[in-house]
């Protein structure tokens, strides 16, 4: 496996030394392979958001170490602000972020931080905003003139076009209907495709984390809990189910098929495979 | 007799309203148009459609935060419009809560039990009564042992929760949720819901639920489908399931198990009756199975 | 920030953490009018005595008391300074620099204007800001006002929005939080430049947030009127604070310790202020 990132022993602690202190990841082990899409799900508080933190340098391990491509990010503290360019964080809710006059202008925002000449910024904004679907004609709109789905995307191509390596986003089809869901993660999709990044998705929803990641990380009260391919970490609903959490609906369909005798033979998370499956065996090509 | 409320030919475009801001222009492009619905009294119902269909403009014009361009609007056979007095207005709203979707923005006391009793308070109800009220509300949504503690401390749902008890102590016939689950996680959508459940059930409050969720609208006696400011559909929620169509057409997705039957019968398997959650979806499919088996 | 707690409220549950909120306001006014009727050593001493079994009494922590102590220190030394050098005494200067003379009333007067002024902070620190939540300070503030309404002031709508203040603030600061580690994901820098390059990067957190604020504010608005707001008029309480022996006996004892320290004055022990 070739480690993207790479976090050894971390532990992050909110608040150290006040009445309020709080442990929000402890000793966390983990490493995340270059050119996966994998998915960090966990509980609200279960130190998901804390974790997304740490990879891009936005916040400092209390104890343990951090390394992008085999180096620790805090070797030189000092030259942090070029981790955030390789790894490019997408936060929940990203449309509150937007605030120049056009949304071209909002996308170059990160480019020009990073020094980029005009031309190169300009080449970018194009190429990113119709990665993610905005026309042409939107680019020269105010953020504020767009639909939400607009405004999401258009803060996502802001991160885009820093071009980072990893690209992280948390939850980011929250709130969003099926249409403008599925027009965010093909943007995800196509941005890991063309620039072969690695992609981390945190996310509640176990459908979408099911259907788009190789890789599935469980964090639970500051820990990791499981942490495997998505059928090893799928396979044991139970564990979910004690962590709060659940498995995808389909899943849950097929667990309950196979106490009462018709078995899928392998863990589905997709609505075609599971009726490929019983298509074959209503046509007589049974499983059992 | 009267439905608890009824809509005729209700029609709203945003153009007519200069205050509205531009987003709410861009989501109402749809605008409504010509919506016949009736609900009646302890009706647990679902509107559904994708963002901007125009669903929550129709919840805002059922309490007149929104007036309509045209059409009518009836609360309990009585006519909603602007012409209305104040001390009617204020009935209108006491009697038609309504719930919003960011938690953080509709909770003006710094303690939860203060922020409950604002409602109330505002009604002009004695001292004692309110003290009742609030203690019912909270023990109802399950918040007593919170009610002390500030709104920002809690998580979205309890925040949910706190608000929705804040519209219980007016005492309310009719509960609107105006995609007040959107921005939970799963956790605090399904306490929402469960509530929801519990003041239709227990309450007789009637609870109408705007969403885009069908998991959500699963749990309703009757869901109404909206898109493009029409209502292109209405049944209970076993007869909008078995429509894959409409609910394709509104833009929205069903959850894995029903859309897996969906599938089936889109692939010609011919499958009786209807299936919601992952149990009913087993029962369905074994029975299939095993007909096979017997053919 | 996470978790910043508005204001300095310590909770104890003390005796003074349970008076009533008026009866704290009216408590502080009476500690800072006795505070400036003191004038002899004697009743500086006993002011003294008397605030310190208060701060006792309120169950905080000495160190966090004295935190609110440590602010104004160099107000403290100041003021001594200043009060020292510009007395002018009727004995012999204690000693004479250039401009600057000390008499040893300039000393006496450097001391006790020193002392007033930490008996204030202490006072409205006891009686205030550290026992009293800010929703009830605002309740308190408008009970006490509510006869000005008869003057066609709006005291209620004041309140409302001192409360509805209070309600956002750790809302809005989370907030600013999360904009600023956003804008920084997208390699804004806060912390190096010039003052102009700096407040130049404080551009893009600002906009979004006043932007959020404002459809917060829209938002609340429409909530407040579902929830039939419509002003102060007609409006009730659910708890109408009452009274009770323990808020009277505290006002009753304020009101003697201020008298005490007033005959107190008439006692001449080493100095007394002319």
């Amino acid at each position: 496996m070739n480690k993207k990132i790479e976090l050894i022993d971390v532990s992050y602690v909110y608040g150290e030394r006040t009445p309020f202190e709080i442990t929000a990841l402890k000793n966390v082990n983990l490493n995340i392979e270059a050119g996966s899409v994998t998915g960090i799900i966990g509980h609200t508080g279960s130190g998901k958001s804390t974790l997304v933190r740490l990879f891009n340098g936005l916040e400092r391990p209390a104890s343990g170490k951090v390394l992008l491509d085999g180096v620790d990010i805090w070797e030189k503290p000092k030259e942090i602000g070029k981790v955030r360019y390789r790894v490019g964080l997408v936060m929940q809710y990203p449309e509150y972020q937007l605030f120049e006059e056009t949304v071209a202008a909002d996308i170059a925002y990160g480019p020009k931080n990073m020094g980029l000449d005009a031309d190169a910024v300009e080449e970018r904004v194009k190429k990113y905003s119709a990665l993610v679907g905005l026309s042409e004609e939107d680019l020269q709109k105010s953020p504020f003139e767009l639909s939400g789905g607009q405004k999401r995307r258009a803060a996502i191509a802001g991160i885009m076009a820093m071009k980072p390596e990893v690209l992280v986003l948390d939850e980011p089809a929250a709130g969003l209907d099926p249409v403008g869901r599925n027009l965010i993660f093909d943007a995800i999709e196509e941005y890991r495709a063309v620039e072969g990044a690695t992609v981390i998705i945190v996310s509640h929803s176990m459908e979408d984390m099911a259907a788009r990641c190789d890789r599935v990380i469980v964090m639970s009260d500051g820990e990791v809990v499981a942490d495997g391919t998505r059928d090893e970490v799928f396979s044991c609903a139970d564990k979910l189910v004690s962590v709060g959490l659940d498995v995808p609906e389909i899943t849950k369909l097929a667990e309950l098929l196979a106490s009462r005798g018709f078995d899928f033979g392998k863990t589905v998370y997709t609505v075609s495979d599971a009726a490929d499956i019983i298509c074959r065996a209503l046509s007589g090509g049974g499983n059992e | 007799m009267t439905h608890l409320i009824e809509t005729r030919e209700l029609c709203f475009s945003y153009d007519d309203e200069e205050n509205e801001s531009t987003e709410n222009k861009l989501e109402g492009k749809y605008a409504l148009c010509g919506v016949n619905i009736t609900i009646d009294k302890g009706e647990f119902v679902a509107v559904v459609g994708r963002n901007g269909s125009g669903k929550s403009t129709f919840a805002k014009l059922l309490n007149l935060v929104l007036e309509a361009s045209s059409g009518e609007v009836y609360i309990d056979g009585k006519k909603v419009s602007p012409e209305m007095t104040d001390e009617e207005l204020l009935d209108l709203r006491r009697r038609v809560g309504m719930v919003f979707q960011n938690p953080d923005n509709q909770l003006v006391a710094t303690i939860v039990e203060e922020d409950v009793a604002f409602g109330p308070e505002n009604l002009g109800i004695p001292s004692a009564e309110i003290r009742e009220r609030v203690d019912a509300a909270l023990e109802l949504v399950g918040m007593t042992e919170y009610a002390r503690h500030e709104p920002h401390r809690l998580s979205g749902g309890q925040k949910q929760r706190v608000a929705i008890a804040g519209i219980i102590a007016m005492m309310p016939e009719c509960m609107i949720f105006d995609e007040s689950t959107a921005m939970l996680d799963p956790s605090g959508r399904a306490e929402v819901v469960d509530v929801m459940e519990k003041l239709v059930r227990e309450k007789g409050i009637t609870v109408i639920n705007i969403t885009h969720l069908m998991s959500e609208a699963a749990r309703a006696d009757r869901i109404i489908v909206i898109n493009e400011g029409k209502v292109i559909g209405e049944g209970t929620p076993k007869e909008i399931f078995t429509n894959t169509e409409l609910v394709r057409r509104a833009g929205l997705e069903l959850p894995q198990c029903a859309a897996l039957l969906g599938e089936l019968r889109a692939r010609g398997v011919r499958i009786d009756g209807a299936g919601i959650t992952p149990d009913e979806c087993a029962d369905i499919i074994i029975k299939k199975l095993q007909n096979r088996e017997e053919e | 920030m996470k978790n910043i707690s508005l204001g300095q409220y310590y909770p104890t549950g003390s005796v003074i953490h349970r008076l009533d909120g008026r009866v704290k306001i009216i408590l502080a006014v009476i500690h800072i009018i006795a505070t400036f009727l003191c004038e002899s050593l004697a009743s500086f001493a006993c002011l003294f005595v008397g605030t310190l079994v208060l701060v006792l009494m309120t169950r905080i922590p000495l160190g966090v008391v004295l935190r609110s102590v440590r602010a104004i220190v160099y107000i403290l030394i100041i003021t001594f300074i200043l009060n020292a050098f510009f007395t002018v005494g009727e004995g012999e200067p204690l000693f004479s620099v250039w401009i600057f003379t000390l008499y040893i009333e300039g000393i006496w007067n450097a001391a006790f204007m020193a002392l007033r002024i930490l008996s204030l902070i202490l006072g409205t620190s006891i009686f205030i800001s550290y026992t009293t939540t800010p929703i009830q300070l605002t309740d308190s503030i408008e009970s006490l006002l509510s006869p000005l309404k008869k003057l066609k002031l709006p005291v209620h709508d004041f309140a409302m929005m001192m409360s509805i203040a209070l309600r956002f603030i750790p809302t809005i600061s989370d907030e600013t939080d999360r904009i600023m580690t956003a804008q920084k994901a997208r390699g804004a820098d806060f912390t190096t430049g010039s003052l102009i390059k700096r407040a130049k990067a404080l551009i893009p957190v600002l906009v979004p947030l006043f932007v959020s604020a404002f459809r917060r504010a829209d938002e609340l608005a429409t909530a407040m009127e579902c929830r039939c707001y419509h002003g102060g008029e007609g409006r009730t309480k659910m708890t109408v604070p009452h009274l009770c022996a323990r808020d009277i006996a505290a006002v009753g004892l304020m009101l003697a310790f201020g008298a005490a320290l007033v005959l107190l004055n008439r006692v001449d022990f080493l100095y007394k202020m002319v």
